[in-house]
């Protein structure tokens, strides 16, 4: 089976199969990461997996998290490339609680780039919506105003530092909107050797015709958490029955994903020289 | 037995509650075909109206030929009032019920801490 780049996820980089293959030219109009890479405890974080961990780093919380069959490890390769973790799927053992991790593609060093979260709340153990909204404060900060009021989706934005952000933009864009859109990421399968590829090559748009498009995108210049409350009410008071986090490192993401990108095309490029080449020294036939 | 105040055959007025006669005149939970809700004044005036203040109901139906014999009767009597003051008192406990299971439920919410992000 083969899947689309831009629907895809990460993974752990097994072996040394991407040593030494080319890594992302920094484009100019690619966000720049901060100086020496991020620094994935600065980052926001979901019971503790913080976004740019590396695999090994988010594996160790995971297994924690999610001790024995309650996590699932998912893995993904390049046509022809060695397998990769893409990502892993948490769950509690009342079924509540849902922790997705999804890591970016090789040849860069493989980091958390998204996180979802599902909880559900059985009865009994529905908070208030002050009270979850007040540890949502208590964890994120200030949530963002220029949300969709009203709806239940509350936003927060940083920068790559981990510092808040307070990113504008046009009447219609909601940067709540903005974590849960993964770009670079594929889910994967549960076997190491299945036959799950990520192939550059069926995409049919190049990377140079698409990279304005996601450069222009003010959601790959910020990292997002986006919380979904759902609740019903208790004499008037809100009360929680189930709700979504997401977390996103769009310009991680984006820069990650434009290397593995630029790394399939690569390899396609090169496979159509040797071909030609090859071409080229075949002799005709004798006539 | 002292004589009826009044004949009220057939005058539209609704007997008890709890045979489930007359339901629009009824009280919804009590008879089992809503969960309990605080009933509103208006409907409680309009539950008692249309039992025309009635305490006690006889009701005798006499089947046979006009002018012949009766080959059956059957005569019905009703407590309305109490009736009444019974469905009036259920309707009230199931709401104190549901009252004090929803408090609660949000006692238990307000005390449940939001889970750990």
């Amino acid at each position: 089976m083969q899947i689309g780049f831009r629907t895809m996820a990460a993974s752990i980089l097994f072996a040394a199969g991407f040593v030494g293959q080319p890594t992302l030219a920094q484009t100019a109009q690619v966000p720049a990461g901060p100086a020496g890479g991020v620094i994935a405890s600065k980052l926001p974080d979901a019971e503790g997996v913080h976004l740019g961990m590396s695999v090994a780093e988010a594996t160790a919380v995971m297994k924690g998290l999610f001790p024995g069959a309650g996590l699932q490890v998912l893995y993904s390769h390049y046509l022809n490339g060695p397998t990769f973790v893409s990502s892993m799927k948490g769950q509690s053992q009342d079924q509540t609680d849902n922790l997705s991790v999804f890591f970016s593609m090789p040849p860069n060093p493989q980091q958390v780039t998204f996180l979802q979260r599902t909880m559900i709340m059985p009865p009994g153990k529905q908070p208030t919506e002050a009270n979850t909204m007040a540890g949502l404060r208590q964890k994120y900060g200030k949530e963002l105003t220029n949300t969709k009021p009203g709806s239940g989706i509350f936003g927060w934005a940083y920068d790559e530092q981990g510092q808040p952000a307070s990113p504008q933009g046009p009447e219609n864009w909601n940067p709540a909107d903005c974590a849960n859109q993964m770009v670079g990421v594929a889910g994967g399968q549960p076997q190491a050797n299945s036959s799950l590829e990520v192939n550059a090559i069926l995409d049919p748009i190049p990377l140079a015709q698409e990279l304005p498009g996601l450069i222009r995108n003010l959601c790959n210049r910020n990292v997002f958490v986006t919380a979904q409350i759902l609740a019903s009410s208790i004499q008037g008071t809100p009360v929680v029955n189930q709700m979504f986090v997401y977390l996103g490192e769009k310009p991680l993401a984006l820069r990650n994903s434009v290397a593995g990108r630029q790394y399939l095309e690569g390899q396609a490029t090169a496979k159509q020289q040797q071909q030609l080449k090859n071409a080229e020294q075949n002799k005709a036939p004798s006539l | 037995m002292p004589p009826l105040a009044k004949s009220v055959a057939f005058n539209g007025c609704q007997s008890i509650i709890s045979n489930g006669a007359g339901v629009g005149g009824g009280l919804p939970s009590y008879l089992g075909v809503a969960v309990p809700q605080k009933e509103p004044q208006q409907d409680l005036d309009r539950i008692v109206k249309v039992r025309c203040g009635m305490q006690i109901q006889v009701v005798a139906w006499i089947n046979g030929t006009p002018g012949g014999t009766a080959n059956s009767l059957l005569v019905t009597v009703s407590e309305i009032a109490g009736d009444l003051r019974a469905a009036f008192a259920a309707e009230n406990y199931l709401w104190q019920l549901k009252s004090a299971q929803s408090n609660q439920q949000l006692k238990n919410a307000q005390q449940q801490a939001a889970p750990t992000f």
